[in-house]
């Protein structure tokens, strides 16, 4: 073995990073392009690059109003709305599988979905019995938020915040949660089906309203969780030779926790439950690319955007009455999870 | 000789019950203390507690003149270092980055690599025969190997104080004596103090420097090897009965 060897490694797993980040961007970027086009009304990409431009530079775009409409308000904030709840679930999945030290933790693990399911459903039962209209995502919201505060006690309470105290803790809220959604589902009666839908996990109708919550917190949080991301790759060594290493455990744990779980709250809060997006995408990357964090964090954001955005763009051409996004992910992403797992046992 | 490590009526407890009990003992700057006992006899607490990890311990743990409540975090991750008993990392890391992680107190968060520090993890893994497989996911290795790697990933912390809790646990025989052989030249050349709780009693009175015996949590013996190899000793410390074996150059522990 001669001498460069391991900064020849390093090099090529530099170039392996920047090519795949790259190219991720740019998958990205065409298959928008794509889903854009696509759907009930036949969209040209001129159209689509006109309609932006004329956006950017604010220019009156020469395309017909109602191509403009369905671009501008109907198909672009969709896409991407997709795009960063793709991204928001894949890297707060990257965060709780490094805080909980378990690559098969996910951005559920801990309940906050089931808070915000809890939330929307007591706001939909609310609104149906008294007539009035609470937003159903300021509700769901909150329930997360709840839920976040009473795990992060009984965490503590439990002597050491570790990670099996906190998976505990989310166990138990989450299942006193979901009883009291299930109670809301008897409450609400024959109109039982909007809280069915909203927790299967939708993006239909998302507007720029839906962007504006989601796109900022996922974009910053997940810059924060890049620049601290050495000290999530120490964590994997275990608390204490974690402690022992300089990381103030608790303190990054409890940080951390907090910055996954609230990019988890509002991609809830605005599209309901959408499964394995979270679990698969950084686990996937993890076992392709690498497990350093610093650079699993931008590629599972990236890969989760393209991954969903795809999803959803099937969910809207599939069939006319729309299947809700959630069950496309689980139904395709579980299958393709058990043949990733099974592969890698045998391969060892 | 410079005092590095100072404990005195140290006391630790689970609960009211007291585990540890007066603890008191000293270490020198490049020595190697092996701590024995039998298992339960509060070996891996007490390191756990001169380490920092279980914190609230009556009695006083002197660093270097300070009292060691009052050295900071950062300091005492840049100065001392502890290998941990049933070291395992569920993450697909590569050993080399294991072994670098060791950096983490010198680099912080923002920093990466450069070429001296490249470097020095090659030099570490070299010695330490860990290179041969510093791009292999440290789940794809043997038991034996992640050892080794964990080993490299605590000289890797250039530590001046250096803990091994079973540190040689799973190796073979070979890579046993030359783990020792590196950590003895880490002690004597670099002047790394080493406190070692090992089971392999031999090694253990070879090679060390001092014994630290332990029985039901006190300090049963503290001295040099010599001083305490007798059969009373291992009936004591131990229960059980030995034969030892004098040798002109060695002498063997036969049970």
């Amino acid at each position: 073995m001669n001498n460069y060897y391991i900064e020849k490694k390093l090099k090529i797993e530099k170039i392996k990073y920047i090519s795949v980040l790259a190219t991720l961007l740019i998958t990205l970027f065409i298959v928008g392009l794509v889903s854009v086009c696509m759907g009930a009304m036949d969209i040209t990409v001129s159209d689509v690059f006109k309609v932006m431009a004329g956006k950017i530079f604010g220019t009156e775009p020469n395309v017909a109003e109602n191509i403009l409409s369905v671009i501008w308000n109907i198909r672009l904030p969709r896409i991407i709305c997709s795009c960063f709840i793709g991204m928001g679930l894949a890297v707060s999945g990257a965060i709780f599988q490094a805080i909980l030290q378990n690559p098969l933790a996910d951005p559920y693990t801990i309940g906050i979905s089931t808070g915000a399911s809890f939330g929307a459903s007591a706001a939909i039962t609310v609104n149906l019995i008294f007539g009035i209209y609470f937003p159903t995502v300021s509700a769901a919201l909150i329930g997360a938020f709840v839920t976040l505060f009473i795990v992060i006690l009984i965490a503590r309470k439990g002597g050491s915040f570790n990670s099996s105290n906190i998976v505990i803790a989310g166990i138990i809220v989450s299942s006193v949660l979901s009883s009291g959604v299930s109670f809301m589902k008897i409450l609400a009666g024959e109109n039982v089906g909007a809280i069915v839908f909203w927790i299967m996990g939708s993006l239909s109708a998302k507007g720029w309203s839906d962007v504006i919550i989601v796109a900022p917190i996922c974009v910053i949080l997940t810059i924060i969780s890049v620049f601290f991301a050495k000290s999530l790759d120490i964590m994997a060594l275990g608390d204490e030779a974690a402690g022992s290493l300089g990381v103030n455990v608790n303190r990054a744990r409890f940080l951390y926790l907090t910055a996954g779980s609230v990019i988890t709250a509002v991609c809830v809060s605005v599209c309901g439950v959408i499964g394995f997006v979270g679990l698969i995408v950084p686990h996937l990357i993890r076992f392709w690319i690498t497990a350093r964090n610093r650079a699993l964090i931008p590629l599972s954001a990236l890969f989760g955007a393209l991954l969903l955005m795809t999803a959803d763009t099937f969910a809207r051409l599939i069939s006319s009455g729309e299947i809700p996004v959630g069950i496309l992910t689980t139904l395709i992403g579980g299958p393709f999870f058990i043949f990733i797992f099974m592969k890698k046992r045998v391969g060892g | 000789m410079e005092t590095i490590l100072k404990v005195e009526n140290l006391f630790f407890g689970y609960k009211k019950e007291p585990f540890l009990k007066n603890i008191c003992f000293e270490a020198t700057r490049g020595e190697m203390i092996s701590v024995i006992g039998e298992n339960g006899s509060g070996k891996s607490t007490l390191i756990k507690v001169i380490n920092g990890n279980l914190k609230s311990y009556d009695g006083k743990i002197i660093y270097n003149g300070e009292n060691l409540k009052k050295v900071s975090y950062l300091r005492r991750a840049r100065e001392i270092s502890m290998l941990y008993q049933n070291c395992e990392c569920d993450f697909p890391f590569s050993c080399f980055e294991i072994v670098s992680m060791g950096l983490y107190p010198h680099k912080g968060n923002l920093n990466g690599l450069n070429k001296d520090d490249i470097d020095f993890i090659k030099s570490i893994m070299t010695m330490t025969e860990t290179i041969e497989y510093a791009h292999k996911s440290i789940n794809s290795i043997s038991g034996g190997q992640k050892q080794k790697v964990f080993i490299a990933r605590a000289l890797s912390q250039k530590p001046k104080l250096l803990f091994l809790d079973e540190a040689a646990s799973g190796l073979d025989i070979s890579s046993r004596i030359k783990m020792t052989e590196i950590i003895l030249r880490e002690c004597k050349n670099n002047g790394v103090t080493v406190i070692n709780i090992s089971h392999d009693i031999n090694l253990a009175f070879e090679k060390s420097d001092k014994i630290l015996a332990l029985k039901n949590g006190e300090v049963y013996s503290f001295g040099k090897p010599k001083d305490l190899l007798n059969k009373d000793f291992f009936r004591e410390v131990f229960n059980v009965e030995v034969k030892i074996d004098f040798n002109k150059k060695y002498f063997r522990i036969i049970t």
